[in-house]
């Protein structure tokens, strides 16, 4: 099935800015081509699903939010706004929202909290525990690392664990003021250092 | 852009506020180009993230997924808050293109859940299943009436007091931003179908507005109503 969708002579690329008309996929789901949905499950599944598990922790929880997402994404197909970004974003933006409200309103955010209250020394997940495949990967971890350390914790807390700006301020031990600084300089810093590679 | 709010983007962009703030940020966001153009630049890197985390989902997880699909009806393009009709027609479109493209199983379901243009807000008013909210405003009390098995939402504004050359709106929040789902006409009322987000009124400027006034008569997630 994904095959015959690759016909138009390259390989579907990890780059959303290149290539392959991913966003032409995308207007044929939203005209209910379940062919077409499926190779957008085929190219962004892994993703997702990594996010969730994640995120989330428990795999068949991760399970359930993936299928969440693609559910939305069969859905609201015909109100993506090319203007606004690639495909890829958009289904990964869905993604993270679905994992991290997941995340809090199961049981185990509970758990989380107390933790969060006991100002425990939490493990900082990144994405060095990950499989390493695409290059792509290598890009994103050698640009988290250019980060600031309170920088790059602040944004690994909260994408890969899930945590309010409020809830990392608590577990390092600083002002919300600066953490949610630290988040938007910190991301700028990261598209700065992304951009400037694939220039490179 | 209030500096408040301007510093919470990168807190939003990682989903790290709680729903309260997230939802008076987007509110902002809808009135503020500025910040809208900063998200969306800043969106890429922080999706990027999840490069670092892929992982191959179990096998059984698509047929899973495209099932479902199969079986669940598409939302229709947003258009323009002016002609809430053609939304109708756009989605009979998909569903015909689907039911030419035959995705079989579950299309009488996606069929029997779409709904034609012509319900009226009465119709709504009065399913047995539907459930009324009454929301006392500062310009008198505005109706909203759910009905789960029509998938449709009434807004009845008659009984309002409002000020000459305003009307109401009805807006959906949902993951994809905000929408409007239709504005109401001379008689005061519209019934839209029920999407996965917020509902909102807002007061706006008779034929509608292209984002919601600050003057929000009501606002409640569809799992409420």
């Amino acid at each position: 099935m994904r095959r015959a969708l690759r016909v138009v002579g390259e390989e579907p690329s990890r780059d959303p800015d290149d290539g392959l008309d991913v966003a032409g996929v995308l207007a044929a789901v939203a005209g209910g081509d379940l062919h077409a949905f499926g190779w957008i499950y085929d190219d962004l599944a892994p993703l997702v699903f990594g996010v969730a598990r994640r995120v989330v922790r428990d795999p068949s929880r991760a399970e359930e939010v993936t299928q969440e997402v693609f559910t939305e994404v069969w859905r609201q197909a015909a109100r993506f706004d090319e203007a606004r970004g690639s495909v890829r974003t958009w289904v990964l933006t869905i993604a993270h929202r679905r994992a991290v409200d997941a995340v809090r309103s199961s049981e185990a955010s509970r758990a989380r909290e107390e933790h969060v209250a006991r100002r425990e020394p939490v493990e900082v997940a990144g994405p060095e525990e990950a499989v390493v495949t695409a290059s792509e990967h290598d890009g994103v971890r050698r640009c988290l690392e250019a980060l600031t350390p309170l920088q790059s914790q602040s944004v690994r807390l909260a994408y890969y664990q899930g945590f309010t700006y409020a809830e990392v301020a608590e577990m390092l031990g600083r002002p919300l003021s600066t953490v949610k600084t630290r988040m938007r300089d910190g991301l700028i810093r990261l598209r700065d250092c992304l951009e400037a590679r694939d220039g490179a | 852009m209030a500096p408040d709010v301007h510093g919470l983007l990168g807190a939003y962009l990682l989903d790290a506020l709680v729903p309260r703030e997230r939802a008076d940020f987007e509110a902002h966001l809808a009135a503020c180009a500025e910040c809208r153009e900063e998200v969306d630049s800043l969106r890429p890197a922080t999706t990027s993230l999840a490069g670092g985390v892929a992982a191959t989902p179990p096998a059984p997880l698509r047929d899973r997924v495209l099932r479902t699909a199969a079986q669940t009806p598409q939302l229709p393009p947003v258009v323009a808050a002016r002609r809430p009709r053609r939304r109708w027609l756009m989605g009979a479109v998909a569903v015909a293109a689907a039911l030419v493209i035959g995705v079989g199983v579950g299309l009488g379901m996606v069929l029997s859940d779409d709904h034609p243009p012509t319900m009226t807000a009465a119709q709504v008013i009065s399913a047995p299943d539907a459930k009324m909210h009454k929301e006392n405003t500062s310009d008198g009390e505005l109706m909203v009436a759910m009905s789960p098995e029509m998938h449709m939402v009434a807004v009845d504004a008659a009984h309002l007091d409002r000020p000459a050359g305003m009307t109401y709106q009805v807006w959906w929040h949902t993951d994809a931003g905000m929408e409007s789902a239709g504005v109401l006409g001379e008689e005061m009322s519209v019934a839209v179908p029920v999407e996965d987000g917020d509902l909102m009124v807002t007061m706006e400027p008779e034929g509608g507005s292209d984002q919601p006034s600050d003057k929000v008569l009501f606002e409640m997630p569809a799992t409420s109503l």
